[in-house]
């Protein structure tokens, strides 16, 4: 049977953090996800690392947490991380009153917020409104939350951590009120096995209380359903927040060439519930255009939805008013050895909920190795050598991309196969600038089951044409090379346009119509996907 | 101020065949196009109907009049009209040496380069899915170096259609381009462009006779040349006595430009007068009549005047309908009324393959069956000005595969209404 000392359950940002911290303490740890990796809500937020300004006045420690951690991301990870700095903007609508408050609670913090002339702002920042009426500078900045993940995973495995993904936990197994195993079932063959281990860490975000009840516990988290939109352009170089009590759609924060717009805030029953609708998005918009007030000329790429982990001891607290703070709950005291929850939290602090839920961990393991996650980079910085190389194939404004993206050995592994043959330079993905080279080594990874793994790993279809044309040209590579085993590949594709346009339902309007007559004419209207199948009665 | 009889707004499908249908009957026209139409992703196939209804009925519009419902635009042409559009098209063909096939009976089935088979109704006959359910031996053929063609892909899913029994073989041709090109990637319309060159057909001739046996399928990428003729299929055809069929793909499509280039060379004889990067921006109208469009230019506007007015700018992709938000249509120079389709609660179904035709594509401008633009009362809004292609609402031309097919059929019909003088309708 295959063993390992702690099991964690989720492969989102806390669940990798703790794979990390464990590993790197020398504990043998395993990482069970249902599905891929941040495909929960570390992937389906707006990627915003917070300065803790945004929490500064309601929350005073949330907010000196979050600038530690930011600090210290920027250093450990700087690689998913652009310092883009931020601005909190008051405008007429918005409270002078909570300016002043603000203002003292983030001085109390240690927080620097630095007032700027509206006008300077302006000439930074040129879609911003003009109604603004004070400007702050604060060090909030912009984090993959994608990379960051797999820079975790990446980490962890050098001290030994693991990783299983497609493998959700249906059972968390006891003999006299310690944890000896814990019943999985893979998401492909629907098969069932048993892995034993000492200690499970539930670090299952918004799904905390399902995986609690596989132990028959209660785990109160409320999934509460965040709509945001992505704009394809990068409207802004700065994160804008709006300087008032937090509230839905006042925060902006740009990733490469796009922007996003976030968020909205409902409590849901199911944590699955990520369509986004249309009435969020025009909702979002509304708001957002007080903000930068030629917002609907910018076309929209997609709307996306997560589910916040929101924890309560009491179950009838819901939304903003919840606490975002997060607990560690030793379930020792419900009887049961060998089993903790973490939940709810924020993505800005997931390194020091690790280290404190390792901490509990490592403690009841009698293991007294201290945390290093804070002192050592994710991954080592690409080496000059490799990345002269990497310019004689990618195009120069490419390197510095696929270098972050992939990290030294995976980028020395993508060079070298174009080295070998040229013809795997060619653009799978032409909008992210992912080539075939890349797609291949992406698809090698053990962890890559569907074409929807590949497009997390590389950004193949996450651009301007929303996978329009890389649909077509990743199965087919894929394909070609027998890169994944027993594919369907026509439902493959469907599941892959589908996951696309889940986002562009709701936002079908302007230019992103326009694409998606261009989607249906390839893929319904010419490729006939989905058509009656050509049989004898034709 | 000059005027013309007719001004034919966009230079896709259905405003070449409107141009040319009212040439023939002795108009003189003028044709202003931006931009290429959806020539590139269409495949040079005209699909008439294959999908009246839902996803499981699959159908020649002969027998799915009845199916479509009244707000098709078949439904306000009427069959016969719609044969006789198609009785046209396949005289012009035939006329221009590149004779299409088809009728409105039968559905002709063509492979796809993900292995799939796609229903449409009148095609060269350089797309033939038949060879594949009767030959035994089926080769596909690859370019080395060829960007967007998969052979294995395609292989693949074609087995699980025509079974296990029948050898599947991919061979690849050199075509020795690395050079040529210049170190960026080799393209179909390159591959295409190189069989266009008779050194480039014996090249390729000579080594596929090296990698196939007589009496086989071949399947190829859409590589058979690039002009509107059959010497590339014909070549390889008797040279290496088998049967051959392209597949669809993605953009750009070669055989699309093969039709693009027969529609041109077609207008050009009947004294089409053709103005390309023409981006019409408005219309001069009066008392209900229009009198001229208003074309933007380098540094000021242009006015074309005209006795009639045909706008075939198409939808959403081709930017003849501007969609300002859920439900909220412009058509952008006559700003003419927009109907949704009916009973229409929606303006999206979650599923991209939905079972049922998409709400947001039914969307676009109401005519009566002389092709007239109507309001929503059913009044004709213009009666100079005439709508065909896929500004027309009622259908949903990717779920039908019906695209070219009501372009084919509106524009031929628009060209016989021009004759006819203003008609009152009901």
């Amino acid at each position: 049977m295959e063993k390992a000392t702690v099991v964690i359950i989720g492969g989102g940002a806390t669940g990798v953090g703790i794979l990390r911290d464990l590993a790197m303490r020398g504990v043998d740890a395993l990482l069970l996800e249902m599905r891929d990796l941040v495909h929960g809500t570390s992937s389906r937020y707006h990627g915003l690392l917070h300065s803790g300004a945004r929490y500064a006045v309601k929350d005073s420690d949330a907010g000196r947490e979050c600038i530690e951690e930011n600090m210290i991301l920027r250093k450990i990870g700087r690689h998913c991380v652009e310092a883009t700095e931020g601005f909190f903007v008051r405008l007429p609508e918005d409270d002078p009153a909570y300016e002043q408050e603000w203002v003292e609670a983030c001085k109390a913090i240690n927080l620097p917020a630095i007032q700027i002339d509206p006008a300077e702002a302006w000439h930074l920042e040129p879609n911003l409104t003009h109604r603004a009426q004070s400007v702050y500078r604060v060090p909030d900045a912009a984090i993959d939350g994608f990379r960051m993940a797999w820079q975790n995973v990446d980490s962890a495995k050098k001290y030994g951590g693991r990783v299983k993904t497609y493998t959700e936990v249906v059972k968390i197994n006891s003999v006299n009120g310690q944890v000896i195993s814990v019943t999985v079932r893979d998401f492909f063959t629907k098969q069932e096995y048993d892995i034993e281990c000492e200690f499970v860490v539930n670090a299952a975000g918004p799904w905390a209380g399902k995986v609690a009840g596989c132990a028959d516990l209660m785990v109160n988290v409320q999934p509460d359903r965040g709509t945001l939109i992505a704009f394809n352009h990068r409207l802004t170089n700065r994160v804008i927040n709006r300087l008032h009590k937090s509230s839905d759609g006042d925060i902006f924060v740009p990733h490469g060439s796009i922007t996003i717009l976030g968020t909205t805030s409902a409590a849901v029953q199911s944590p699955e519930d990520t369509q986004p609708l249309t009435s969020e998005v025009e909702y979002l918009l509304r708001i957002g255009e007080l903000t930068f007030e030629n917002l609907r000329n910018f076309r929209i790429l997609r709307a996306f939805c997560g589910a916040r982990p929101l924890y309560s001891a009491d179950p009838n607290a819901k939304g903003r008013g919840a606490s975002r703070g997060f607990i560690v709950l030793d379930h020792e005291y419900d009887g049961l050895k060998g089993f903790v929850s973490i939940c709810g939290g924020k993505f800005t602090t997931y390194r020091m909920m690790a280290e404190q839920l390792t901490d509990l961990v490592c403690k009841k393991l009698h293991n007294d190795k201290p945390c290093c996650t804070a002192i050592e980079p994710l991954v080592e910085d690409i080496s000059p050598q490799v990345l002269a190389k990497a310019r004689q194939y990618f195009p120069n404004f490419g390197v510095n991309l696929a270098a972050s993206r992939l990290g030294e050995d995976r980028l020395k592994e993508v060079i070298d196969r174009i080295a070998e043959n040229p013809v795997k330079s060619e653009l799978v993905c032409e909008c992210e600038n992912v080539t075939m080279a890349e797609v291949e080594v992406a698809a090698e990874a053990p962890t890559s089951y569907t074409l929807g793994d590949i497009r997390r790993k590389t950004r193949m279809g996450m651009g301007t044409c929303q996978g329009a044309f890389c649909t077509f040209r990743g199965m087919g590579m894929v394909a070609q090379s027998e890169l994944i085993k027993d594919q369907d590949t026509l439902q493959e594709m469907k599941d892959f346009l589908q996951a696309r346009y889940k986002g562009i339902s709701p936002v079908l309007w302007g230019s992103t119509i326009r694409e998606v007559e261009l989607m249906r004419g390839i893929y319904d209207g010419v490729l006939n996907l989905d058509g009656e199948i050509f049989d004898e009665k034709n | 101020m000059k005027k013309t009889d007719m001004i034919v707004i966009g230079g896709g499908v259905s405003g070449m065949i409107s141009a040319i249908a009212a040439a023939k009957r002795g108009k003189k026209v003028t044709l202003l196009r931006y931009g290429l139409g959806a020539f590139e992703i269409g495949g040079g196939l005209i699909d008439i109907m294959a999908y009246p209804q839902d996803r499981k009925v699959c159908s020649a519009i002969k027998y799915s009049m009845d199916k479509i419902g009244e707000e098709h635009p078949y439904h306000k042409l009427g069959l016969s009209a719609v044969e006789e559009a198609i009785k046209f098209f396949l005289e012009l063909s035939k006329e221009e040496n590149f004779a299409y096939e088809g009728s409105t009976e039968k559905l002709h089935w063509v492979p796809t380069a993900v292995g799939t088979m796609k229903p449409t109704g009148l095609y060269t006959k350089t797309f033939n899915g038949q060879i594949l359910k009767d030959l035994d031996t089926i080769y596909l053929v690859d370019f080395k170096g060829l960007k967007d063609y998969y052979a294995k892909l395609t292989e693949k899913n074609l087995r699980k259609i025509f079974g296990e029994d029948k050898v599947y073989k991919v061979v690849t041709v050199d075509p020795h381009m690395e050079d040529a090109v210049g170190g960026r990637d080799i393209m179909i319309m390159d591959i295409a462009r190189w069989l266009d060159t008779a050194e480039g057909l014996a090249e390729c001739s000579k080594q596929l006779k090296q990698l196939v046996k007589a009496n086989a399928a071949i399947v190829f990428p859409q590589v058979l040349g690039t002009k509107p003729d059959y010497t590339v299929y014909e070549t390889l055809k008797a040279q290496l006595q088998c049967e051959l069929t392209e597949t669809l793909s993605i953009p750009p499509s070669a055989a699309g430009m093969r039709l693009s280039e027969m529609l041109h060379n077609c207008a050009r004889k009947y004294g089409v007068k053709i103005i390309e990067n023409a981006k019409v921006i408005d219309s001069i109208i009066k008392e209900g009549v229009c009198e001229a469009v208003v074309v933007s230019g380098v540094g000021k506007e242009h006015t074309y005047y005209a006795e009639q007015f045909v706008l075939a700018t198409g939808g959403f992709y081709g930017s003849g309908l501007e969609v300002l938000g859920v439900k909220k249509i412009k058509e952008p120079i006559f700003d003419l009324p927009i109907t949704l389709a009916t009973n229409m609660d929606k303006w999206e179904n979650l599923e991209f393959f939905s079972e049922k035709k998409q709400p947001f594509a039914m969307a676009g401008i109401q005519v009566d069956h002389t092709m007239r633009p109507m309001n929503h009362n059913g009044d004709q809004v213009l009666n100079n000005v005439f709508v065909v292609g896929r500004n027309l609402s009622g259908y949903d031309f990717c779920f039908e595969k019906s695209g070219n097919g009501v372009a084919l059929a509106s524009a031929y019909q628009a060209a016989a209404s021009s004759v006819l003088g203003v008609e009152q309708n009901g």
